[in-house]
């Protein structure tokens, strides 16, 4: 897949590491990696590319460090800001190339949207055929999980209702979209004589590429998928599957309990000896709930209390990217680096915030 | 044993009329306990033959097969001909998926798998546990191509099949020369005489053979222009990058105002399995595609295949050609070659085969540099083989010979000015005595579409628009 796009990743003023971008685009991560994923404002790209491959992007930003589109701050960093020239050229960029609109309104997880865009494929070409009575011909192959998946509701569905209740679902979404979008999408879905129709067939814009493609696809079921939280009617075929591919929560169910437990007064001492938990590993869900869920979600007066802030506060200024640990530390308790990224993830959440009430 | 009558089976389970030629010889070697290497042109029916298998006894059919995109094309074509228990195992699987399929595999009867999957210790003593009615290696030839230079599975799969308490074997591929065919014979512990072997002639009558060598590459283009816009269609061109196929795909849709589309294996499935389908309905005029196109679709009327390029060997000019006209009906191949074109294949020969140098390192330094993940899997693989440096230094010398003598032999073949079909069937070893000589042609002014009836008569279409949603429901869903 085209990985020009990655020059979107990248900043004039924040220097961003490689390392970073690469971990949030395949879904490797760390409390780290997610922490500078909410600092370059990048977490909406949470396990875009799961197929990306290290060499090509270790290439890719090679080329543009020769290019002179990025340049290295300092030796051996690995932290990479945009030059003026790459500035332009992510201009450039952009003009041409599909913007996401509504991924970044997501609450949900990168997966649970791809997963039911798979599903959705799947069970399109299903109804369709059954349109037609017809059951001989090639399934998509989608992964097994979906595929099981799309067989267990398509055996729960009525056979009667399911074309109609299946046509409304669509319809009703379709009818949100500018006409034009509506008519493109549908032409993408595979059914009975029905093969879909790929990029360079849909009259969509020709300086568009696979990637573009593959983002405007997702970026409308995301659309879909938040639509289809405000619906009522769980009992709509449509409605079921979306629900049966919403398995992954913003946060593990283990990293929900920490949290439970916490808002419900026990200490992280308590929480590491009652689950046998590391104590570190306490911390660690802690510091990730914070960073993936709004900021309302998360107990931050139980940790930063007026005392800390005012210390921190007093020890820290300017642009936080900039802060170093050392500038605060004042024992070996590794709570302290606790407090400190938690208060960190905190203003940056109200920068966010601010951001969008502006 | 009981006599099974093969064509009832055929009849009233498959809903044929007739076997195609081999099919029957096949399945009652398999049904007389033989260990069976077959070698079948494209569209031969090789799917039919491990199907029937499993339709006649029980027990998991497991079919080892080299890509990805091959095993799910393969996966779809057994839905599509009325079988459920089917079940691909691979990289694409996650950790949950397979420890899912592997505790149940009693319930699959067909089981596809890439060799990298078989050669895990959990698929190999999870498939020790069941009934196996038959292990079919399909595209077998990769066997003694790949496997030695870059698919180091492959060459565990003998060890495999014994460690599975030595199953019935179907070797199937469509090109193996003879000394192919005992090299992969030699791998397997089963005696010469449980062994049958079935070799077709490699010559198909309805594919004319047509070369042409042509000044530079800019002529070349034009001549393709010319080709794709005359010869009647649907047709396939090779090429050998993903880049080209892509970016030509786009010239040729803009020159010709045909709708000549990219396939490669880089695209992801469902732009993959819209292309495939497109096709095979007959909505696209020409693929523009590289080598990953072709192994398991099953259109019947493909009228012309073009190579842009050279192919590695004659082996696999020979498996690209053989998609076209499996109808039987007249059809054509045409190779267009430039002086020099072949510095593409010796160039991947070389990139694709370590160094003295680069083996040396590793193995006696364990510098890991110049050497891929592949390699080095490779080179480990030789190395517990209890061979030495030199020994393996020498081993990938004589792969390098030998793979750059079958390219030589690919590129005799272009710049041949004569006897295409002859070298073609001399090459596998086949008796050339009865071969057409005026069903081939070289050189520009020798082509002569009108005389084979393949002169493309219908106007180019415009693409059609696409309709409006509401429309395109109406035909999805069979609305009135």
């Amino acid at each position: 897949m085209a990985t020009e796009f990655l020059i979107t990743l990248f900043s004039s003023v924040q220097a961003r590491r490689q390392r970073v971008i690469f971990g949030l685009l395949k879904r490797r991560l760390t409390v780290s990696t997610e922490y500078w994923g909410l600092r370059y404002n990048l977490l909406v790209y949470v396990g875009l590319l799961p197929h990306l491959d290290k060499n090509a992007f270790d290439q890719e930003i090679a080329r543009f460090v020769n290019q002179g589109l990025l340049v290295e701050v300092g030796t051996d960093t690995n932290q990479f800001l945009l030059t003026q020239k790459g500035v332009v050229a992510k201009q450039v960029y952009q003009d041409k190339h599909y913007q996401i609109k509504y991924m970044n309104m997501a609450t949900q997880p990168l997966a649970n949207v791809r997963d039911f865009q798979q599903a959705f494929w799947l069970a399109n070409q299903v109804v369709s055929e059954a349109s037609y009575h017809n059951n001989r011909y090639y399934p998509l192959q989608v992964d097994l999980q979906t595929k099981n998946l799309v067989k267990r509701w398509y055996k729960q569905v009525s056979k009667e209702g399911v074309i109609d209740e299946w046509v409304t679902g669509i319809t009703e979404f379709l009818q949100l979209l500018p006409p034009i979008t509506a008519n493109q999408l549908v032409a993408t879905w595979v059914g009975h004589q029905t093969p879909g129709l790929n990029l360079t067939q849909l009259g969509l814009p020709v300086t568009w590429s696979e990637m573009d493609f593959y983002l405007w696809e997702l970026d409308l079921f995301a659309y879909w998928q938040r639509q289809l939280t405000k619906c009522r009617d769980n009992q709509q075929a449509l409605v079921r599957l979306w629900q049966l591919t919403q398995r992954q929560s913003l946060v593990s169910p283990g990293i929900q309990t920490t949290l439970q437990q916490i808002k419900q007064g026990m200490s992280m001492n308590a929480i590491s000896e009652h689950r046998h938990l590391k104590i570190g590993t306490v911390r660690e869900h802690l510091l990730t709930a914070a960073i993936r869920l709004p900021k309302e979600e998360f107990p931050y007066h139980l940790f930063l209390t007026s005392d800390v802030v005012t210390y921190l506060a007093q020890h820290l200024e300017g642009d936080i990217d900039e802060w170093r640990f050392t500038d605060i530390r004042t024992s070996d308790n590794p709570l302290e680096f606790f407090l400190f990224r938690l208060y960190e993830i905190y203003l940056t959440k109200n920068e966010v915030s601010e951001h969008a009430t502006n | 044993m009981q006599q099974i009558d093969l064509k009832q089976v055929l009849q009233n389970r498959f809903g044929f009329e007739r076997f195609k030629v081999g099919q029957e010889e096949i399945l009652s070697a398999l049904l007389a306990e033989q260990s069976t290497l077959a070698v079948l042109p494209t569209g031969g029916g090789k799917t039919l033959i491990y199907q029937m298998m499993g339709a006649l006894r029980p027990g998991l059919v497991i079919i080892v097969t080299p890509l990805l995109s091959l095993m799910q094309d393969q996966v779809a074509r057994l839905n599509y001909l009325g079988e459920k228990q089917v079940v691909a195992l691979n990289s694409n699987l996650s950790f949950q998926e397979k420890q899912l399929i592997l505790r149940n595999l009693r319930r699959y009867h067909f089981v596809f798998v890439s060799p990298e999957t078989l050669n895990q210790e959990p698929v190999k003593a999870a498939l020790q546990q069941v009934p196996i009615n038959l292990m079919v290696i399909d595209e077998a030839h990769t066997m003694v191509t790949w496997g030695q230079d870059f698919r180091p599975d492959y060459l565990s799969l003998p060890q495999v099949h014994t460690y599975l308490n030595k199953p019935q074997l179907l070797l199937l591929t469509a090109t193996a020369t003879p000394n192919m065919v005992q090299e992969i014979m030699n791998q397997f512990d089963i005696s010469p005489q449980r062994w049958f072997i079935y070799q077709q002639p490699v010559d198909r009558p309805n594919i004319f053979l047509h070369n042409e060598q042509l000044p530079d590459e800019n002529t070349k283009r034009q001549r393709l222009k010319t080709l794709v816009q005359t010869i009647k269609g649907p047709g396939i061109v090779y090429f050998t990058s993903r880049k080209l196929a892509t970016s030509m795909a786009e010239w040729l849709s803009t020159e010709t105002k045909l709708n000549v589309v990219a396939y490669h294996a880089g695209m992801d499935a469902i732009s993959r399995y819209r292309v495939q389908q497109q096709f095979m309905q007959g909505d696209i005029d020409v693929i523009a595609a590289t080598s990953a196109f072709g192994m398991g679709i099953d259109k019947e009327d493909v009228r012309f295949v073009i190579h842009y390029h050279l192919s590695n060997d004659l082996a696999s000019y020979l498996q690209e050609i053989g998609r076209a006209g499996r109808d039987g009906q007249q059809s054509v191949a045409i190779l267009l070659y430039v002086l020099g074109d072949e510095s593409i294949q010796f160039n991947l020969i070389d990139q694709s085969i370590p160094s003295d140098f680069a083996i040396e390192a590793y193995l006696d330094r364990g510098e890991t540099a110049p050497i891929t993940d592949d390699q080095m899997k490779l080179l480990d693989a030789y190395h517990q083989q209890n061979l030495t440096t030199t020994d393996i230094v020498q081993l990938f010398i004589n792969r390098k010979k030998l793979r750059q003598s079958k390219l030589w032999c690919m590129i005799d073949y272009a710049r041949s000015q004569e006897q295409l079909r002859k070298q073609i069937s001399h090459y596998f070893g086949n008796d050339t005595q009865q071969l057409s000589q005026d069903m081939e042609s070289v050189g520009v002014t020798a082509w002569q579409p009108e005389r084979l009836n393949l002169v493309r008569e219908e106007k180019p279409e415009h693409m059609s628009e696409v309709l409006e949603w509401s429309q395109q429901l109406k035909k999805l869903f069979n609305l009135r």
